[in-house]
């Protein structure tokens, strides 16, 4: 049961990450059709530019707070210089101009950071243990990642739900021409939307940084999820992206836990040992499948409300 | 008698390798209503797509209050004061009807009295304010007209353009529409329309123009179009 407690934590944790990653790439995929395989990249962005404030800066959040300042200026100008120009064009282009910027990316950190992986190590304050129920202790860390990503979450729905510039990214969701018609400037929303994807991703990035390690083509690994949690949600869709999230990060994580547990229950202890890894990893995939089967459109289609 | 508010002059507009309009020519007066009228694929559409900068014309000139906006992108056109109510209403599906009305709203310009608020949108239009917390595609045909007019008045412009103002309603709709226009007249809103009910037209329009193969085939004012059952079967196909 403690278990169980601790891994839907953990799953939570995860979910909460792969939305705040999830939520940029489903906007710009949403709103300016435009499939990003950079964004994984803005995620590692994050995590190194992080590794070198906190090391200049001596604090964590200072470092953490000047990462993202940097995430936006880089997410704009990536914007600016190159995504600006794909709009127009098919998504076939998209893949390979922006899978062209993911090899930029990962050559440009080997350049800059070097091969060897970073490591971001945890204030004190941080680095402890909170005991949640008697007999679960559970890392501060991952809690305040949870807190973190929980209000980002909520005042982005908020900011797309409630205020203006939510209701124009919304409407230029379902009618880019007509927005621009009516006296709205949406390159320059684009523009926004681009940044505000990028500060996500890095975010998610900064933040997974102290519990993984901070690497070149760590963005790659998520990325693949996150284009799992937008298709299951509902391209376009915040809360889509919120709800699918939460389920795979869920299942992920439950799933590797206690695969090994549930098949063993019918099946000889080699066997289940060796299908539980295998199938733990395919069952986001599967849930994907399921889904696509079910609801073509994902659980939340933005385009139709 | 001070410059019109809208000229274009002689504006020649292409999809692609297709010329719509050959040296299309109108005005606009401050406080005018103007009619566009002709048979389907005549290049009405276009001339409005023109003016507001959506497919900008390759040649000519059009100018809003003496600036030229030809090659301005729609953003700045709709900026300058030009709403559009676009051929097929094009309501936010995915927006309520009040995101619809407030998410593109733009303050009145200076001296302009009576600046459109959300208030005074619904009022004039109750059966939006009844469905202000209903999805844009909830709405039937009728009232997502309504909510097109409403959305392009809250840009407070100087000109509204509609483009096929009734296509496609019923009856009481239809009349309920003329009725709106006809009080926004009443307040000195300069309108450019296209419409295919030509008596309806009549009664509000001070002038008319009547496109043919992308240029203006005749233009007068409202009597003289009714005097002339000649033009209506030439032109207008009725």
């Amino acid at each position: 049961m403690l278990l169980l407690i601790e891994q839907s934590l953990n799953g939570l944790q995860f979910g909460l990450l792969l939305f705040l990653l999830a939520a940029g790439l489903t906007l710009v995929f949403g709103i300016m059709d435009l499939v990003n395989l950079a964004h994984g990249s803005l995620y590692m962005m994050g995590a190194y530019f992080a590794a070198t404030f906190i090391t200049w800066t001596d604090s964590f959040v200072l470092g953490a707070v000047l990462a993202l300042g940097a995430a936006f200026l880089l997410g704009v100008a990536i914007e600016l210089v190159a995504v600006r120009t794909l709009y127009a064009r098919d998504h076939l282009d998209h893949v390979l101009a922006t899978f062209g910027l993911l090899l930029f990316f990962n050559e440009l950190v080997r350049l800059v950071w070097g091969p060897a992986g970073r490591t971001i190590q945890l204030p004190g304050i941080l680095n402890t243990s909170v005991e949640l129920l008697p007999g679960l202790s559970y890392p501060t860390y991952r809690l305040v990642v949870i807190l973190v990503g929980g209000l980002v979450a909520f005042g982005l729905y908020w900011l797309v739900a409630r205020t203006r510039t939510g209701m124009r990214i919304r409407a230029g969701a379902s009618d880019r021409e007509m927005v621009g018609a009516l006296g709205i400037d949406i390159r320059k929303l684009y523009t926004l939307v681009f940044g505000l994807g990028a500060v996500l991703a890095a975010l998610a990035g900064i933040m997974a940084a102290p519990i993984t390690t901070v690497s070149i083509g760590m963005g790659e690994r998520i990325l693949i999820v996150a284009f799992v949690v937008i298709v299951i949600g509902g391209i376009g869709s915040i809360r889509g992206a919120f709800v699918a999230a939460l389920m795979v990060g869920m299942i992920d994580t439950v799933g590797r836990a206690f695969l090994p547990e549930i098949l063993r229950g019918f099946m000889s202890v080699p066997a289940a040992n060796t299908l539980a890894p295998a199938l733990a990893s395919m069952l986001v995939y599967i849930l994907m499948a399921l889904i696509l089967f079910l609801r073509p459109q994902g659980l939340f289609p933005a385009r139709s409300g | 008698m001070s410059d019109p508010l809208l000229v274009v002059e002689a504006i020649e507009t292409a999809y692609g390798q297709s010329r719509v309009l050959h040296g299309l020519s109108l005005t606009v007066d401050e406080g005018e209503v103007v009619t566009l009228m002709g048979r389907n694929g005549m290049g009405k559409t276009t001339t409005i797509r023109s003016i507001m900068g959506l497919t900008p014309a390759a040649g000519g000139s059009i100018r809003f209050r003496g600036r030229e906006i030809r090659t301005l992108p729609a953003y700045r056109t709709a900026r300058l004061g030009l709403g559009l109510v676009p051929e097929g209403r094009r309501v936010f599906p995915n927006l309520t009807v009040k995101e619809n009305l407030i998410a593109t709203a733009a303050p009145a310009a200076a001296g302009m009295r009576d600046a459109w608020t959300l208030e005074r949108t619904l009022a004039m239009f109750p059966r939006l304010a009844e469905r202000a917390e209903n999805m844009g595609n909830q709405l039937s045909g009728g009232e997502q007209q309504m909510l097109a007019i409403a959305r392009a008045l809250m840009t407070n412009p100087a000109l509204l353009i509609l483009d096929e103002a009734t296509e496609g309603l019923a009856p009481l709709i239809r009349r309920e529409i003329w009725d709106c226009l006809k009080t926004l007249k009443g307040a000195g809103q300069s309108i450019l329309v296209i419409d295919k009910d030509i008596r309806a037209l009549g009664r509000i329009a001070d002038r008319h123009y009547i496109v043919e193969k992308g240029r203006i085939a005749w233009s007068g004012d409202a009597r003289t179009l009714a005097a002339d059952p000649l033009l209506h079967a030439r032109y207008l196909g009725v």
